[in-house]
């Protein structure tokens, strides 16, 4: 693709060490495979955007909070969307099983991992987002603070709100 | 303890994020209550649950997609200023790499009143050819996008300039936008006309606002082309997590006071 200057890491090294980086994130934070396509695209076109301003650090850490802020820049826009239909949520299957386990556990593993992406997908993209960034990017209260550039008491509430949303999703309970 | 306190802290404690006095309250609530210990066994398996959902490999279609994109991105991040040459032939030289001449298909085409020039990351169109194009001014990553039109001949009058475009700043409130416009009147790459919008507030509703700015234009004495316009929209302030700017065909336009030009 193409090259920045020397005092700055080129735009292919990035892509190729941080692809699969953006695209597994895009894929938890996106309601549809098709809108993690979609952000995975906006994300890198920022990245080569603003590589030039790269000021050194982590790049993962730079990488990762320009995928949060486009998502939530996209997902402002489309807050009066309807919901989903539920069979639009059908693609978003995993298909990596643990080769240790036996047929059946395989396939119960598989159907737990399934529910799992589906409940993700059906919370609201503000309970996602925070239960992605705490739970599968391990971020600190004080990381999602500065991030999401909200209090981290903020931040405390939302999980707790978005760990109870995602449980009575999957045991179809609210208490 | 109500029963959100009771989540709050069952959250946090998983996230060793409780206080001493804060854990003594819960350890009593787990002691006593089936529900609180069955909360906790819950956050504690889908968390575990999230944690081993399993990676993903980018798909390979992806890359040539981001790199059709990559090919279409002349745009410059540096601020407009009169007479930076330096900036402008680096700019010039991206343009010459991937700009079409959209001006072609209006060749010596004479328009009775100000022309309505389309927006897109790729510079001013003549015509709405042009998918929208949404760009984010990042505070930390920068707080400004520019176009920049290819370069066209034709007559300049006095007048005003109109721009028109779509920003939103999500439910941030108290944050503002400005667009600068910039024009070479005489093909020299330096910019002669340099004009500044009042700052514009955006709401802080959801959703696309339309923003307008109106610039005064001057035609310099002499200045017979080619000319050339750039528009750059500014974030006012650092501190929100980023505003979006859209340029569509539908809603966003620069209106010239042209009254006929042509693609050199």
């Amino acid at each position: 693709m193409t090259d920045t200057s020397e005092d700055q890491p080129e735009f292919d090294h990035v892509y190729e060490e941080q692809s699969n980086f953006v695209y597994n994130l895009a894929r938890r934070l996106s309601k549809t495979p098709t809108d993690a396509e979609d952000l995975f695209q906006e994300s890198f076109l920022k990245v080569f955007r603003f590589l030039p301003k790269f000021r050194g650090g982590s790049v993962r850490s730079w990488v990762r909070q320009i995928v949060v802020t486009t998502n939530i820049s996209r997902h402002r826009g489309k807050k009066n969307q309807p919901q989903a239909a539920l069979d639009e949520h059908e693609g978003w299957k995993e298909s990596i099983p643990d080769e240790s386990a036996g047929p059946e556990t395989q396939a119960e593993q598989e159907e737990q991992k399934r529910e799992l992406n589906l409940a993700l997908q059906r919370l609201n993209e503000g309970a996602r987002e925070i239960l992605v960034l705490r739970e599968i990017e391990g971020l600190s209260y004080d990381e999602i603070a500065e991030l999401l550039e909200v209090p981290k008491g903020t931040v405390r509430s939302r999980l707790a709100r978005a760990r109870e949303a995602l449980r009575v999703v999957l045991e179809g309970s609210d208490g | 303890m109500d029963r959100d306190e009771l989540i709050e802290l069952i959250s946090a404690h998983l996230d060793g994020e409780l206080d001493a006095e804060e854990q003594g309250r819960l350890d009593k609530a787990l002691e006593e209550s089936e529900e609180a210990r069955s909360l906790m066994k819950s956050y504690k398996l889908q968390g575990e649950g999230l944690k081993a959902l399993p990676d993903l490999e980018a798909p390979e279609h992806l890359k040539s997609q981001v790199q059709e994109k990559i090919a279409k991105e002349p745009i410059p991040l540096s601020r407009a200023t009169p007479k930076k040459s330096n900036t402008w032939l680096w700019i010039m030289g991206s343009m010459a790499a991937c700009f079409l001449f959209f001006f072609g298909a209006e060749f010596n085409q004479p328009v009775s009143s100000n022309q309505r020039l389309f927006m897109s990351a790729e510079g001013l169109v003549s015509a709405p050819l042009v998918h929208p194009e949404e760009m984010e001014l990042l505070p930390q990553e920068g707080n400004r996008v520019a176009l920049v039109s290819p370069q066209f001949s034709g007559r300049f009058s006095d007048g005003e300039a109109t721009l028109s475009w779509d920003a939103d700043a999500g439910t941030i409130s108290g944050t503002r936008v400005k667009a600068v416009l910039s024009i070479d009147f005489d093909g020299d790459s330096q910019y002669d006309l340099v004009q500044e919008s009042e700052l514009l507030p955006l709401d802080d509703e959801d959703g696309f606002e339309k923003l307008k700015a109106t610039f005064p234009v001057k035609v310099p004495a002499g200045a017979k082309g080619p000319y050339q316009a750039r528009v750059e929209l500014v974030a006012e302030q650092a501190e929100s997590q980023g505003i979006t700017v859209k340029f569509s065909p539908d809603s966003s336009s620069l209106e010239l006071p042209l009254k006929g030009f042509h693609s050199v």
